[in-house]
């Protein structure tokens, strides 16, 4: 019932300007699969291409083996659900989910046990009667997914579901949603530009910039083995700091008198061009704080008391600001002022060309299609 | 994020549809008014003697005075006006949306009750009140002894229209305080800038832009009246008056001269609409009011002088509604009213003029029926099929707006009233009529509407399955409804009170209640008049009643 979807080559194209270039990625079968990126990066675009409200300009957009181009948007057996719901005003919870039903000719009793069954799903059997202004955001979103599902659809769209709910409610979706999937196992694409709640929902990640796909893979992998420079500062929090490789790659140098000894490189990604200088991308955990000499030197600006953690924003003495976390003491934080020394831990951090376009990690797991 | 373009239109034959639509619409257009405007045109540039193209007609308009003058009255006739309604309606406005008036919403109904009024009845009620024989003249001048200052002529324009058209701007400016967010206000506040210099450097700013269209409303409904100066100026003529008598006149009516004082009339408007247009493009902002002003409760002689301000105005400008109700209860003699009262008038009505009140609802049913359908299609064309096509659509059926209904009239008249489109004294030239000049009403409301509601609704639709027919009828028309009605509540009452159009385009068998009540008028039988006036004036609040009824709203936005 539920299918992969194929991506190849797919161009978009608004008269002279290229929104997408050409874009392959393949989705699995009953997957939670996210676009994920920057506004503008062509996400939503590529969303409503699947959905049959864009035209392809090139390549193929494929349900399984069935090329589906040119297939009208409500003959592709898709259920969507859009940034503002899109609920019918001036019908009923009850006749919203059953909309989609009726266009396909599903008999009045087994449309009406799939409506009752597919509220129960979704927890708003008791508003089945209400008109949408009735409703809260988080019950409206109910309703949107609910309708979208309850065709049984190869498969869900969702165009930043959650963007209009607010903070609390946003999680609590979103961990509705993810269960609601996980049940009735749709492979599914979401959209967002929220990379936190791309982590907490996806199976897997398309991380996107300017149409182009940086890096598909697990949350897990893309945060700790980013393909490359932007998507390590996309997600999450990133210090990029210069150092270069010493010893045959297995240390870096920060300049001055600290070097840190480095075993992740991957030999293979290197290329003679590289030269030693390259880009490391340090999250704010990733450092450790010392008032010990020896280390990158700085002097402590200000200090963030977060609960668990305390963020210090540290000025290196190169110029550069950067960001670190540590654990909380009992004692005072580290005064304004402070002199810090700051160390790596080699075996978390990321390497990245000169350029940031590529990982010199091993370990860097990505599934985009060149 | 990139606004997602206009849907993908899917399917050829939906596309067909549409612009097999709009192309008809357009051809519609270009016969019964593109056509008949410039038959107008050509009529007004070709020398009466000669049979050749010639100015002598612009020539002979502007080097006579007693012709040039009528366009000097007429401007400063329409400049006065738009003033005095602009001073009148913008102190009530502020003072409705920020003081806690009592009774405000009956306020606001008999202040939409005048609008949607027709100033003719106005005026001659204002004349039956204080012309030369009228109520209260006599009754001061016999038993306090004082003479007031005649009411005919400049003045007596002035106030009829005035007092009718300060609702118009009062509506929009309604609606701007609506809109406007009160935390722009405190936010002034906060910033120290208080009382008049709050007034004037951001509640002006933010209301100057619907003022303006307020006023150019004012502008364009006053430039074309015919019938208040026909009334209430005597010897004061302004250029419909002209039109009309060169084109209706007993003697010497001259058609090409007509045409070209219609040409000038068209150009005038045409002129104040484009300044209008042209400043408000530039002078656009968009409110959203998320914390609407709230009226609060004054105290001592701010809240008097705010409540007086308000009963005053609104008072005064129903004056005339009131009388004309009153003396169609009154006993009459003939023509003349005597102590007691009675349905005389009434049954006079009827039996006299009953054709003229069954002519009014079903030809104004008919054009009503046109209309929405056509407002429907052509809003839908205009907001979601956006093209060259559907662009030149848009301008050309809004167009009528800025001309004069006497203007439309003519020009109707003089291209269809030979073969082989003889269309002069038949029904079907009335309603073509109404439908030309209010179907505006219709497509701008329900365009408005269709703005508003965003295009994944009708994707929704789609992707679940639903056909683009059925997608258009099932959610998109449901959807845009009370938008529709809105705009067609408004396009009917405006046809039922219309006069300027019909009263060239009429004949015995098409006469309205508004002709029968003008040529009551012009007869002297004022008791049959107030009763079919009444009977208008019911309609239009049963209408309104009704509007509000079906929608569930407590107002009418224009």
């Amino acid at each position: 019932m539920s299918v992969c979807i194929h991506f190849r080559n797919v161009v978009k194209r608004y008269d002279d300007l290229t929104i997408i270039p050409g874009l392959s990625l393949s989705v699995k079968e009953g997957e939670f699969f996210t676009l994920l990126g920057p506004s503008g990066c062509g996400k939503t675009t590529l969303l409503r291409m699947v959905a049959g409200f864009n035209t392809i300009e090139g390549g193929d957009i494929a349900f399984n083996d069935e090329i589906i181009n040119d297939v009208p948007p409500g003959r592709r057996n898709i259920g969507m659900v859009f940034q503002n719901y899109a609920i019918f005003p001036h019908m009923t919870v009850r006749q919203n989910v059953a909309f989609g039903l009726g266009n396909r000719h599903v008999p009045k009793e087994e449309s009406g046990r799939l409506v009752e069954q597919m509220l129960n799903t979704v927890k708003i059997r008791e508003l089945a009667a209400r008109m949408p202004d009735k409703l809260s955001g988080g019950q409206q979103q109910r309703v949107a997914l609910a309708r979208a599902i309850v065709i049984r659809p190869a498969v869900l769209l969702m165009d930043e579901p959650l963007s209009n709910l607010d903070a609390k409610l946003r999680i609590d979706m979103r961990n509705a949603i993810k269960s609601i999937q996980r049940e009735v196992g749709i492979t599914t694409l979401y959209v967002t530009h929220d990379q936190e709640e791309a982590m907490a929902i996806s199976d897997r990640i398309a991380v996107m910039n300017a149409g182009v796909i940086q890096h598909v893979g697990t949350p897990r992998s893309i945060y700790q083995r980013p393909a490359n420079l932007f998507v390590a500062s996309f997600i999450g929090r990133s210090n990029v700091l210069d150092a270069t490789l010493v010893d045959g790659g297995a240390a870096l140098c920060f300049g001055g008198d600290y070097t840190a000894p480095f075993a992740g490189l991957d030999a293979a990604a290197c290329r003679d061009e590289d030269g030693g200088a390259v880009k490391v991308s340090v999250r704010p955990e990733e450092f450790a704080l010392s008032t010990q000499p020896g280390g990158i030197p700085g002097t402590v600006q200000s200090s963030v008391f977060m609960g668990l953690n305390t963020t210090y924003f540290i000025a290196l003495d190169g110029g550069q600001t950067v960001e670190a976390i540590e654990e909380s003491s009992a004692s005072d934080a580290l005064a304004d002022g402070t002199r810090v020394y700051l160390h790596i831990k080699p075996d978390k951090v990321n390497l990245f060309c000169a350029d940031g376009s590529r990982s010199l990690t091993r370990g860097v797991q990505n599934d985009a299609q060149a | 994020m990139p606004r997602p373009r206009p849907a993908r239109r899917s399917g050829g034959i939906q596309r067909d549809v549409w612009l097999g639509f709009t192309l008809a619409a357009i051809a519609l257009y270009a016969l019964f008014l593109i056509y008949p405007l410039v038959t107008l045109l050509s009529k007004s540039v070709v020398d009466p003697a000669t049979g050749g193209l010639s100015l002598s007609y612009f020539t002979k308009f502007f080097s006579r005075k007693m012709y040039y003058t009528a366009l000097l009255n007429s401007l400063l006739v329409t400049s006065g006006v738009t003033l005095l309604c602009v001073l009148l309606a913008t102190p009530l406005a502020y003072i409705m949306a920020t003081v806690r008036i009592r009774f405000k919403p009956a306020l606001e109904i008999l202040i939409l009750i005048s609008s949607m009024s027709a100033p003719f009845i106005g005026a001659y009620s204002w004349i039956m009140l204080f012309g030369r024989s009228g109520a209260v003249t006599v009754w001061l001048r016999d038993l306090v002894g004082i003479t007031i200052p005649d009411i005919y002529g400049l003045p007596g324009i002035l106030l009829v229209l005035s007092m009718q058209l300060y609702s118009l701007v009062y509506m929009y400016l309604a609606g701007a305080f609506k809109s406007m967010d009160n935390s722009l206000i405190e936010a002034a506040e906060s910033l120290g800038c208080t009382g008049l210099a709050k007034m004037r450097r951001i509640v002006l700013p933010l209301l100057l832009p619907t003022l303006l269209a307020g006023a150019l409303m004012v502008f364009m409904r006053a430039f074309a009246d015919f019938g208040t100066p026909q009334l209430i100026g005597e010897g004061f003529r302004t250029v419909p008056v002209l039109v009309y008598t060169q084109f209706m006149g007993e003697v010497g009516t001259d058609d090409g001269f007509a045409a070209a004082i219609s040409i000038v009339i068209v150009v005038v408007t045409t002129a104040a609409f484009l300044v209008q247009k042209l400043y408000a493009t530039r002078k656009q902002f968009t409110m959203s009011a998320l914390h609407p002003i709230q009226p609060k409760a004054a105290r001592g002689a701010k809240n008097v002088l705010a409540h007086l301000y308000c009963y005053v105005l609104v008072g005064i400008a129903m004056l005339p509604q009131f009388y004309v109700l009153y003396t169609s209860f009154q006993k009459t003699n003939g023509k003349i009213f005597v102590p007691g009262y009675s349905l005389q008038s009434y049954a006079d009505a009827f039996r006299q003029l009953g054709k003229s009140i069954w002519n009014t609802y079903w030809l104004a049913l008919v054009a009503i029926a046109v209309i929405v359908v056509l407002g429907i299609l052509i809003s839908y064309v205009v907001v979601r099929r956006r093209s060259v096509l559907a662009s030149s659509l848009d301008i050309t059926s809004m167009f009528p707006q800025t001309v004069a209904g006497a203007i439309i009239g003519i020009a109707l008249l003089v291209s269809f009233n030979h073969r082989p489109l003889l269309l002069s004294g038949t029904a079907f030239i009335m309603i073509l009529s109404f439908v030309i000049r209010r179907l505006p009403y219709t497509v701008r409301a329900s365009a408005a509407t269709l703005q508003q509601m965003s295009i994944s609704v009708e994707e929704a639709a789609i992707s679940l399955g639903a056909s683009t027919m059925k997608t258009f009828f099932r959610v998109t028309v449901p959807m845009m409804l009370p938008g529709v009605l809105a705009g067609a509540i408004i396009s009917w009452i405006m046809i039922i009170t219309e006069l300027a159009t019909s009263i060239i385009l009429y004949t015995g068998n098409t006469q309205t209640m508004t002709l029968a009540i003008y040529s009551q008028i012009t007869r002297g039988n004022y008791g049959i008049a107030a009763a079919l006036s009444s009977i208008l004036t019911l309609t239009t609040v049963l209408s309104l009643v009704l509007f509000f009824r079906l929608t569930g709203k407590r107002e009418l936005t224009l």
